[in-house]
């Protein structure tokens, strides 16, 4: 095909393309919610010795978010694999996904304060160990939380808050394990 | 900060923010988000075929990668450089990633480099023609264009960032170019 257009009139409209554009959206609070996430040491909190009252608040934060995002999106939306489904329909999977895990994370957080009363019983090193990790998660949790009520429907942020609660259960399942073995070997 | 105001960032003053962020102060990363979002924005927008709400991913990424990687930032060139350059590898990695997974599926390379763009609204309020041309160039041919003829890459650059040979690099050009005037004279 011959063209209208030469090279020449062609690389000078390339030229005078604006480089700048402006983004629909500010994706500033999703940046700050992850980089939030992975701070420098430095910006890293003071290790919370009140792991208790802080992980019961947390439950409540949870509990809160959980209840906001299951009323908030629709229940129906078929369950998909994640790989599979479309990112559109991404906060009614979540939500399902959340409810999936709910009760087995409640459950695990009940063992998990009754880990706390006996604190006492494991290694001090031990403790200090699950104090930081799960203040980590505390901090994470918080700022995705905040982060989703600017953006409820960020796929990128519903992952990750998905992704925190299954850390969260598995944190917590370890933590049973620890505690009962720990338990056998005191017996 | 959202009140951080634009006419704060009138000078040439990175350097700064950036020694601050690397100590860990997330306003001044804010402050250099806001100068560079639009330039990154619009660099990832056209490398991904127009595909705004995919360039917003890109652009979250970036910058938490730029975050990530302060460190590695010496200060040998400028830091609107240094991050323009990540940022064009945080997208053509995450377009190649595209392309395979599409090619796997389809097993039909052309059409896997020509659709990678995904089905979402390309344009949302910028039906431009000669940008419509470049957001329907084949995958590859369009990186070409884009680092060269728009943003100034060299082909030894292009070649290293899309990992190509810079042979390869110029044939694109030549067939992007040849492309872009063909769906201009439609």
């Amino acid at each position: 095909m011959t063209s209208g257009i030469n090279e020449k009139e062609l690389l000078s409209r390339l030229s005078e393309l604006p480089r700048e554009v402006e983004p629909e959206h500010d994706v500033w609070p999703q940046i700050s919610a992850r980089i939030n996430a992975v701070a420098p040491e430095s910006l890293a909190p003071q290790r919370n010795r009140f792991w208790i009252p802080r992980a019961a608040a947390a439950a409540a934060v949870m509990a809160l978010a959980a209840g906001w995002l299951f009323f908030m999106n629709d229940a129906s939306t078929p369950l998909e694999s994640p790989q599979l489904a479309d990112e559109r329909q991404l906060p009614g999977r979540f939500t399902l996904l959340m409810k999936g895990n709910e009760a087995e994370y409640q459950a695990a957080f009940r063992e998990f304060v009754a880990i706390g009363e006996s604190r006492e019983q494991l290694e001090p090193l031990i403790v200090e160990q699950i104090e930081s990790s799960w203040s980590d998660m505390l901090r994470t949790e918080s700022e995705l939380t905040n982060a989703l009520e600017l953006n409820p429907n960020d796929p990128f942020l519903n992952r990750r808050m998905l992704e925190l609660r299954e850390r969260q259960l598995d944190f917590l399942r370890q933590i049973a394990s620890l505690e009962r073995k720990n338990r056998r070997l005191t017996i | 900060m959202a009140l951080i105001q634009r006419n704060e960032f009138g000078g040439n003053d990175d350097a700064e923010w950036v020694e601050r962020a690397r100590n860990g102060d997330n306003t001044a990363f804010e402050m250099l988000y806001r100068k560079h979002r639009n330039r990154i924005y619009g660099l990832v927008w056209r490398l991904c075929g127009g595909d705004a709400a995919l360039a917003e991913d890109l652009l979250q990424e970036a910058f938490v990668r730029a975050w990530q990687k302060l460190d590695s930032f010496r200060g040998e060139s400028q830091f609107g450089t240094w991050l323009h350059r990540l940022s064009a590898n945080v997208a053509l990695s995450d377009r190649r990633i595209r392309v395979r997974r599409l090619e796997r599926e389809t097993e039909l390379e052309g059409a896997a480099e020509r659709t990678a763009t995904g089905a979402r609204d390309v344009y949302a309020g910028k039906r431009m023609d000669l940008e419509q041309a470049i957001a329907r160039l084949p995958e590859r041919a369009r990186t070409v264009l884009v680092l060269f003829d728009i943003e100034g890459y060299r082909h030894a650059e292009i070649a290293e960032l899309a990992d190509m040979a810079v042979g390869s690099s110029k044939a694109h050009l030549h067939r992007a170019r040849k492309l872009v005037r063909e769906e201009l004279e439609k």
